[in-house]
């Protein structure tokens, strides 16, 4: 529980609490008031979220594959032949479950309406599925095939793709996050429907502040 | 780099300072390890480095508590631990589950596997348990556990090693960790991974498990830099929480820095040397105080505290106050809520039924899973008013109904959907009724629990109740196909109610920061709580010095570092001290202000405190013995006859001294004279026969010398031999576990009424088997071949539930301490050393079993001092006192004879001499031929000072002593006489007491043990019965005839004439003008406390202000708690109650009677057994028919009882002698009635009784009429 004096931590989950229901969120991460739900498909998202962690890290996980239902097995073998996962897989740089800290200080934003979070230092906390840095092999192949940029980060979606992704706050805080950490913003992230093998990349947009949408929505928690 | 500094030192920051310092030069975070602690020091380090940091974006720190980092290696490396377990099957994740489920799965476990010759079957999981988190903690190798099994000569380690290896392929297969499995494959997996870390930063070093130590040697060639910051005096959670002291100077090979000493340091360490070496310490900015009672303390330092929080010159936070004491309980909690601040508790564990929210949702989760099942209404009342939210008074009349009529909640409950929030419990109730548990829990918590901060404490503890149960049906499900939803939820609800939430080392502790921090002194030190104030509390409670030691583990020796090849009870003394002094040091250097250091001699159930740490502290102004007291110091200016007692030196010494000799002063001033000469207090032991004497002692002598910090060891032989079977673990070497319990009597004869009820015998012969199992085990010499084969049957089916409950009884107590005496020469050794001077009352009373104690324990200084009157030996015939072994004693060495009596009138020491000639004259072993004089000047001189009076009839008999007692009261309005009835039976007692109340102004005592005689039980009582019963007028009735009775209310007729006459209950009606209305609705509205704070809060609430009953509060909440834990439900705890109610106290809670505490004018009634002791200006014994007090030997009747319990014995008395003992025993008892008067005696007798509504003739005693001392009789009619 953060005290008033120290700067507060934010993740995209919990930032799209504050931007929907401020009251919620502080009952949840200031006050710790709340009732975790989880439902099946939360679990087995968790599982498939392990499974490729393990695979794409390049664990021998042929006991377990070999222990899951049918149904399962079927499916992982699927995800197995989707091209993303495939060329994840083959990468020679690559990060998988990369978190990231980042502090935020928005005296950066140029954007009056953030101007009550000026001085208020608050993190930003994460963690990426996959990063995939293609530098200094500027030549390999994107998993997306349309995306070229040098630093790729990839979110697995046990079920549908966000709808607005270009304002999806996980977007915003994640492309934010990935262009202080690596320093560029040759940056784009791409979401991957694990089902439906769909996905869609957005790529980091110089003209767009992310900061000032960011700080927008943490003034909300300000008193 | 080393830093070598102390847990408020700035190490911390040397170390967040370094980790910034490496980040900022651009090194990776994944390439930096840090260890902390705990939890909470891992956020503290992380929110501290930030601002520290120049950069604005970093891959996240890698800090890691020990625990947090076996956790993390697990979960990212699961596929090689999951390619190693044999079993085909296969998880993607593992279940990283709470140590509920590891108890579960142990619990499988050892259902398959034979513990032969370990009996305590309840206390086996513990005891596993135990065992096994020292061998991982420690990263024991099996060699190294084998040595340590050798060392214990353990006969259990093949059972044990096989049911941990089953224990473990049961987890592996069920892939089920907690954090100990956890920390046991951890090995596995560093071992066959990579290391990322190039630097490591460790906090705390001192603090660190032997298994992560492990880890860092095993990385050390990766490492480019290490900063360990350590105490080398640290190292708190060492033995049972697996920290272990490390050559961090070798394993670096450097030296350390060190931090210049300041004196805070340098006296910390003193504090540690000293206590170390078993001294004591003498603390600047310290106050020491002790008390006879634990709420004594409590109370003082409530008020210390609130005086603290209102002076504002102190600006003080509530945090900068701490209360430290390993008793953390319900007592104290609820004593402390009269504190003007808030309060947070940091303790291990807590029961989840103790929060009434949980409580009440698991109820409503046993109906919802069985819908027929009947709850109890003071329930249902709960989860009305808590839950629902219903009006109050609507819930009492729902519950009402639902008592009365044969339903189930959900049809109680249809007649009543008009009303919202039944409607919508109905509604919900069915909508989940065939979800999972944790659904259900879920749902219902969304929909009762508001998320609001006042729930914060609820709602955490629903989150891990969650956790828990979704860890169970994650583990154990899907459930065999023949189960349905709701008995797998009725199975794990069983499972989980009185479920304790066990500390996680994975989560943190909230740590309030404007909150008084009560807390364990580790608890205190883990999270590092500074404070300006600390106070100490308990500090006489054995509980301070954590040895933790049972029979099937050994803290101390399954130590990583353990290098002996034996365990001797020097080492267990040693390691005990060792630990002790790393505690208080470090307490010591939390605190930057003042330490309040608080004892009490007994505990909150009245039984005495021995060691702890109030030894270690002396008072910091050095006050000699003697000098300040409150009262003037007892002066003794012994007679001649008695000053060859304050001349002892050494050596054996026999006191007789007859009735009224000044024996209890003389002993008092032998103690003080032994403390005066410099004999340390613990090194004197009194030995009293009751438990009275010993508190009276022991006042007396904090009267004389309040500075005294520990007192004499002062109890009965009892109390010293449980100090022995518990004191340095020593019960362990008996194969009973730490909490070996007492069997109490209730519980007692309900073990034996079980036992022959299976047998096919007659119940009401229970009693009798009782009687006569404690009269076989009484025995010096036990001789099973003697009993006949259903008494054997009965005896060691009695000894085997004992034994696989963890209990011992009452006579097992000296059996054992004799056993354990004889067979370990370490403790014998221990208690012969420390028992320089043994001080034994009542000597006479002493049995052969307790004779032999007492001659072990003074074996080596040979300094025993027994002192008694054998012509006041009155409990040979129902004890197994052997008078004949004091007497020899008196023959065997240095006697003193005090025959000189200056308490009694002149004409009843003549009275009391002319019996012991006339009982010399028909029984030759009656008496001692012992003449007792007056001394001179000193008696009241009056030769005509009994009375004895035969009447026709009983009534006659009681209307003349109730005149003559009014007559008393008139005749010395200015003083207050003392007045007794002393009688022969407890039944006499009630009888005569009763008699009393009703026709006497004067106060009415008694010695009783009966419950109902007590003051604050009959409130107590009459409280809980109206809440059982509150709609019922009549209930009220006779709650309010007690409360009145007892003086708390004006005797108003008029409510009296409402509760008769009107049939709306009274507490629903508008009765705002009866004060005892207002009352009444505060007690309802504590419906969600359990039974014995409620108990509690109503003691308090009639009692605080009584200085006489105030000791009884936390008693009498003893017994109500003991009675709801063996009951569980409110409406059994209070029936029980109420059948305790007119019997003898069994409960194994003594109350302090009021005979104890009323100084006053009153008449005290009591047998004439319980009246040993005391003196009393005007004694009254009356049905001194000879049936009471037979005095010839033909008149003597032997019950069959009797005769068979003799038979019993090795060596049994015929008839004759067993008459002969009782008509010995007769004369004596008579002895001892007629020396309690000082003034004035009276015996009566009438010449028929009505005996159970029969009038039955009866024979006056020999007593008044046999006796050739006419000259003093004045009625005989």
């Amino acid at each position: 529980m953060s005290n008033s004096k120290t700067p507060k931590t934010f993740s995209a989950n919990s930032l799209k609490l504050l931007d929907t229901s401020p009251e919620e969120y502080k009952l949840k991460y200031e006050e710790g008031l709340f009732l975790p739900k989880i439902s099946p498909s939360a679990k087995a998202g968790q599982n498939l979220h392990s499974y490729l962690c393990y695979y794409l890290k390049g664990f021998d996980i042929t006991k377990i594959e070999n222990a899951l239902a049918p149904s399962d097995r079927e499916f992982i073998e699927k995800i197995k032949t989707y091209n993303a996962v495939c060329k994840l897989k083959n990468a020679p740089k690559i990060q998988i479950e990369q978190p990231f800290l980042i502090r935020c200080t928005p005296p950066d934003t140029k954007n009056p309406q953030a101007a009550r979070v000026l001085g208020n230092t608050f993190y930003l906390t994460g963690r990426f599925d996959a990063v995939l840095q293609t530098m200094p092999d500027k030549n390999l192949p994107h998993a997306d095939e349309n995306c070229q940029n040098t630093i790729q980060i990839y979110d697995w979606k046990t079920q549908n793709l966000p709808k607005n992704p270009e304002d999806d706050i996980q977007t915003i805080v994640y492309l934010y996050a990935a262009s202080k950490l690596y320093k560029t913003q040759d940056i784009s992230i791409t979401y991957i429907a694990l089902v439906k093998n769909e996905y869609v990349t957005i790529p980091y947009n110089p003209e767009y502040d992310y900061l000032s949408t960011i700080s927008i929505i943490v003034n909300k928690c300000l008193p | 780099m080393l830093i070598k500094n102390h847990l408020n030192s700035n190490k911390t920051d040397i170390l967040i300072n370094t980790y910034a310092d490496l980040l900022n030069k651009g090194i990776g975070a994944d390439k930096i390890l840090v260890l902390v602690q705990n939890y909470k020091k891992k956020n503290e380090f992380i929110e501290k480095t930030k601002p520290l940091l120049n950069i604005d974006a970093l891959t996240n720190f890698n800090v890691y508590t020990f625990f947090g980092l076996v956790y993390n290696k697990i979960i990212d490396n699961w596929p090689v631990i999951e390619n190693e377990i044999k079993d085909k099957n296969a998880k993607i994740t593992p279940n990283l589950s709470g140590l509920e489920i590891s108890q579960y799965i142990f619990k499988k476990a050892i259902d398959e596997i034979q513990f032969k010759g370990y009996n305590s079957k309840g206390n086996l999981l513990h005891q596993l348990l135990r065992r096994y988190s020292l061998c991982v903690l420690n990263a024991l190798t099996p060699d190294e556990i084998k040595e340590r099994a050798k060392i214990l000569s353990d006969p259990f380690y093949s059972d044990i090693k096989n049911a941990l290896n089953l224990y473990k392929l049961k987890t592996l297969n069920l892939r089920a960790f907690d954090y100990l499995r956890q920390t046991d494959i951890f090995k596995y997996v560093y071992k066959n991974t990579h290391n990322p870390y190039r630097y490591v930063i460790l906090d705390d070093g001192d603090e660190i498990t032997p298994a992560c130590f492990e880890y860092l040697n095993h990385i050390k060639n990766d490492i480019k830099e290490f900063f360990i910051a350590y105490d080398d005096l640290g190292c708190t959670r060492k033995g049972f929480l697996g920290a272990l002291e490390f050559d961090f100077e070798r394993f670096l090979d450097e030296k350390p820095i060190l931090a210049p000493k300041d004196t805070k340091t340098i006296i910390a360490n003193e504090i540690f040397r000293s206590i170390k070496n078993n001294a004591q310490i003498g603390l600047q900015n310290s106050e020491i105080e002790s008390f006879i009672r634990q709420d004594e303390m409590i109370s003082k330092t409530v008020e210390k505290i609130n005086t603290l929080l209102s002076d504002h010159n102190l600006r003080l936070n509530p945090s900068d106050i701490a209360i430290v004491t390993p008793n953390i309980d319900d007592y104290l909690k609820i004593q402390l809520e009269k504190i003007r601040a808030p309060i947070q508790y940091l303790s291990g564990s807590e029961k989840l039924s103790k929060n009434p929210k949980i409580s009440a949702i698991l109820e409503i989760l046993k109906i919802i899973n069985n819908k027929n099942l009947k709850i109890s209404p003071y329930t249902l009342r709960g989860i009305l008013a808590e839950i629902l939210k219903t009006d109050f008074d609507l819930s009492l009349k729902i519950a009402d109904e639902y008592e009365v009529k044969e339903e189930n909640i959900f049809d109680c409950f249809d007649k009543y959907t008009e009303i919202p929030e039944i409607k919508e419990f109905l509604d919900i109730t069915d909508k989940i009724k065939d979800l999972n548990l944790s659904s259900q829990i879920y749902e219902l918590s969304s929909k009762y629990i508001a998320l609001k901060p006042e729930n914060k404490d609820t709602v955490y503890k629903i989150n891990q109740l969650l956790k828990q149960i979704r860890d169970f049906e994650e583990i154990f499900t899907p459930a065999p196909e023949s189960y349905s939803q709701n008995i797998l939820n009725r199975e794990l609800l069983l499972q989980l109610e009185h479920t304790i939430i066990s500390e996680n080392p994975l989560s943190g502790t909230n740590i309030d920061n404007n909150a008084i921090t009560v807390s364990t002194a580790q608890k205190l030190i883990d999270n590092s709580i500074c404070t300006k104030y600390t106070f100490l509390l308990d500090t006489t409670s054995s509980n301070w010095v954590k040895q933790d030691i049972g029979p099937l583990y050994n803290a101390w020796v399954f130590q990583k570092s353990w290098k002996k090849h034996t365990f001797e009870l020097e080492d267990n003394i040693n390691c005990a001290l060792d630990k002790t002094a790393r505690l208080i040091r470090k307490i010591y250097l939390l605190n930057s202000g003042t330490i309040y250091i608080y004892s009490s001699i007994y505990d909150f159930l009245g039984v005495e405190n021995f060691k702890g740490i109030n030894h270690f502290f002396k008072n910091p102004v050095n006050e000699t013995l003697s000098v300040v007291t409150k009262k003037a110091p007892l002066k003794i200016t012994p007679r001649p006859d008695q000053a060859p007692v304050l001349k002892y030196k050494s050596g054996n010494m026999a006191i007789s001294a007859v009735a009224g000799a000044g024996k209890t002063t003389i002993m008092l001033a032998l103690i003080m004279k032994l403390l005066n000469e410099g004999t340390a207090p613990e090194n004197i032991f009194v030995l009293t026969f009751m438990d009275s004497a010993a508190r009276n002692f022991k006042e007396k002598i904090k009267e004389n010398f309040p500075s005294l910090v520990e007192l004499p060891h002062i109890s009965t032989i009892h109390g010293l031999a449980l100090r022995i079977l518990r004191e340095n673990n020593n019960h362990t070497k008996l194969n009973l576990d730490v909490d070996f319990e007492i069997l109490d009597e209730i519980k007692r004869g309900t073990i034996v009424k079980d036992i022959i009820s299976t047998l096919g015998i007659d119940l009401p012969k229970s009693e009798l088997y009782e009687r006569a199992i404690s009269a076989y085990k009484n025995q010096k010499h036990q001789n099973p071949d003697k009993l006949s084969p259903l008494f054997k049957r009965i005896l060691e089916t009695y000894k085997t539930t004992l034994l696989s409950n963890n209990y011992i009884d009452y006579d097992d107590l000296l059996s054992l301490s004799l056993t354990l005496l004889r067979g370990n020469a370490g403790v014998r050794e221990y208690y012969q050393n420390l028992m320089k001077f043994i001080i034994e009352d009542e000597a006479q009373d002493s049995s052969e079993i307790q004779q032999e104690l007492i001659k072990i324990l003074s074996d080596k200084h040979k300094n025993l001092i027994r002192c008694g009157d054998v012509n006041q030996a009155i409990t040979t015939t129902f004890s197994n006192a052997d008078v004949k072994g004091f007497k020899k004693f008196i023959s065997d060495n240095k006697s003193v004879n005090m025959n000189y009596s200056m308490r009694n009138a002149t004409g009843i020491i003549d009275f009391a001499n002319t019996l012991i000639n006339y009982g010399k004259t028909v029984s030759e072993s009656a008496f001692l031929p012992v003449t007792t004089m007056p001394v001179e000047g000193k008696n009241i001189v009056d030769p005509k000072s009994i009375v004895i009076n035969i009447f026709e009839k009983e009534k006659e008999e009681k209307d003349f002593i109730l005149s003559e007692i009014n007559k008393i009261y008139k005749n010395n309005p200015n003083k207050t006489p003392s007045v007794a009835v002393l009688l022969r039976s407890n039944r006499e007692v009630s009888e005569w007491s009763s008699f009393l109340s009703d026709n006497c102004n004067a106060k009415i005592t008694t010695n009783s043990d009966t419950l109902g005689l007590n003051p604050v039980f009959n409130t107590i009582l009459a409280i809980l019965n109206f809440l059982n019963n509150p709609l019922n007028n009549n209930t009220v009735k006779d709650c309010t005839k007690t409360l009145i009775g007892l003086g708390f209310y004006k005797n108003d007729i008029e409510i009296f004439d409402y509760l008769e006459t009107h049939k709306t209950a009274f507490i629903l009606g508008n009765n705002e003008y009866f004060n005892i209305f207002w009352d009444l609705k505060y007690f309802l509205n504590m419906w969600n406390c359990p039974p014995y704070e409620i108990a509690y809060k109503a003691a308090e609430f009639y009692f605080s202000r009584d200085n006489n009953q105030k000791a009884n509060i936390s008693l009498v909440s003893g017994i109500v708690s003991k009675v709801y834990n063996q009951n569980k439900t409110f409406e059994d705890t209070v029936k029980k109650l109420n059948d305790l109610k007119n019997r003898p106290n069994k409960t194994g809670i003594r109350l302090i009677s009021s005979a104890e505490t009323d100084k006053g004018n009153t008449i005290r009634v009591l047998t004439l057994h319980k009246s040993k002791g005391d003196e009393f200006d005007y004694v009254f014994i009356p049905q001194l028919h000879s049936e009471n007090l037979t005095l010839d030997i033909d008149g003597i009747k032997l019950k069959e009882n009797s005769k068979f319990i003799e038979n019993l014995k090795t060596n049994p008395k015929n008839e004759d002698e067993l008459k002969q003992e009782i008509l010995d025993e007769n004369f004596r008892l008579a002895y001892v009635g007629i020396t309690r008067a000082k003034r004035k005696l009276y015996l009566s007798s009438a010449l028929e009784y009505k005996i159970y509504n029969k009038i039955k003739e009866k024979r006056p005693s020999g007593l008044l009429t046999n006796i050739p001392a006419k000259e003093s009789r004045e009625n005989v009619k």
